[in-house]
């Protein structure tokens, strides 16, 4: 009797361990890359080890004490940012541009900055402007302490990653076209254990892949996708950032003399 | 017996390994006020995974055995910066419970910001209410958590 209760009981035990260990191998499976390649599909091992590769290319242009002029576009699906505002009750837009300019020290931290926030159509909605460790949102006026931080250029490529893969997302890698341009695509694909329910959505959202595209010249990442991936097996973008800018430059009196300015007492 | 209770704690921990979300939760100070004479307590948090986040708000009094009329918050928001540059928020309007000492709201959302200096913050209006007196506790700026 006992044996059989043993035997059972490793059956249960190799059951149970295969359905957890599918459900992150599911990932590769339904991997979209999977049917939009027109190379080879790498392995895990082999993207991070090209994920570092390109980014020590990207490193040796932006590892210099100098001001950085970074610009990205964030397009959010209207249907999430709808009825969302900034602090001063305007709404957020679908699609903003993202100006910064960065002065890098020599660790690659951002110790000072000038940062707009503008429409499409380059109207401001907020600036702001970062030195002495005091950010100072001119916009609305808010004022607090601030260390220097690390220069994001990747959009959070690496450490993301770094982090998702310890919660057992799956990363791959392709060989693409994008812009009429090769590129490495990556797809970092978190399936949660349980389907979390957040505000933004009335269903369910069981995953995330997060699609990242890299300039295999510059190392730059041009591109990221957020997809959201819902329990009932249907998903949908839910941002997409694109680089416009990264180079080192002169930012110019009228950036530099945001540094001067005197806030009201 | 024995095995099988070994088996199933080994499938357990696999389990436990290979499907959770490594979620990490950090705290503003308590900050603290009174009402009517009653000590009232306000908080703010974030808890956080590689990918969604949720920021929570909390207001109470002394302890359990401390009721107010109402206990709640005017507002909250949750919203992610960008070292000077707010990059996304959700607003979150009033709630209260009445004749009770504690009362906790949360807002869920996807991490959106990806950017130099990217911060998840939480601000808000507390509101308490007794015996005809009103205090709030409001924080407009982004304290850090």
């Amino acid at each position: 009797m006992k044996k059989r209760l043993f035997i059972i009981a490793l059956v249960l035990t190799i059951f149970t361990g295969t359905l957890v260990l599918y459900n992150g191998v599911g990932a590769k499976a339904t991997n979209p890359a999977k049917n939009n390649s027109p190379s080879e599909l790498k392995t895990q091992a082999d993207a991070l080890e090209d994920m570092q590769t390109l980014k020590n290319i990207a490193l040796q242009q932006i590892s210099k004490p100098e001001w950085v002029h970074f610009v990205t576009r964030a397009s959010i699906n209207p249907e999430e940012v709808k009825g969302k505002t900034y602090p001063d009750q305007r709404p957020i837009p679908p699609v903003t541009i993202h100006e910064s300019w960065y002065h890098l020290d020599e660790n690659n931290q951002v110790f000072e900055d000038v940062q707009f926030t503008l429409t499409e159509d380059g109207e401001i909605i907020q600036e702001g402007v970062t030195r002495d460790n005091l950010a100072w949102n001119i916009t609305y006026d808010i004022e607090f302490p601030i260390e220097p931080s690390d220069f994001v250029y990747d959009f959070e490529f690496e450490r993301t990653v770094n982090e998702s893969i310890g919660e057992g997302a799956t990363l791959t890698e392709i060989e693409t076209v994008f812009n009429d341009k090769p590129s490495r695509r990556f797809d970092l694909l978190l399936q949660f254990g349980e389907p979390q329910k957040l505000d933004t959505y009335s269903k369910a959202e069981s995953g995330m892949l997060k699609r990242y595209y890299v300039d295999p010249e510059t190392g730059f990442v041009t591109r990221l996708e957020m997809i959201v991936q819902f329990a009932d097996g249907t998903e949908q973008i839910s941002s997409v950032q694109e680089l416009i800018t990264l180079e080192a430059a002169d930012p110019g009196e009228e950036i530099l003399a945001y540094l001067q300015k005197e806030k009201a007492k | 017996m024995k095995k099988i209770l070994f088996c199933f704690l080994f499938a357990s921990i696999i389990a436990i390994f290979t499907s959770n979300t490594v979620m990490a939760t950090s705290s503003s100070p308590i900050h603290s006020g009174s009402v009517n004479g009653k000590a009232v307590k306000a908080q703010k948090g974030i808890t956080t995974s590689s990918s969604t986040w949720s920021g929570w708000i909390l207001s109470k009094t002394s302890g359990s055995g401390v009721t107010i009329g109402t206990i709640g918050w005017t507002y909250f928001n949750t919203q992610e910066w960008c070292r000077d540059q707010v990059y996304y928020q959700n607003y979150y309007g009033g709630d209260a419970d009445y004749n009770d000492w504690y009362i906790k709201g949360t807002g869920t959302d996807n991490i959106r910001g990806t950017c130099s200096g990217h911060k998840l913050r939480v601000t808000g209006k507390h509101e308490y209410k007794d015996g005809g007196a009103t205090k709030y506790i409001e924080f407009a700026w982004p304290e850090n958590h």
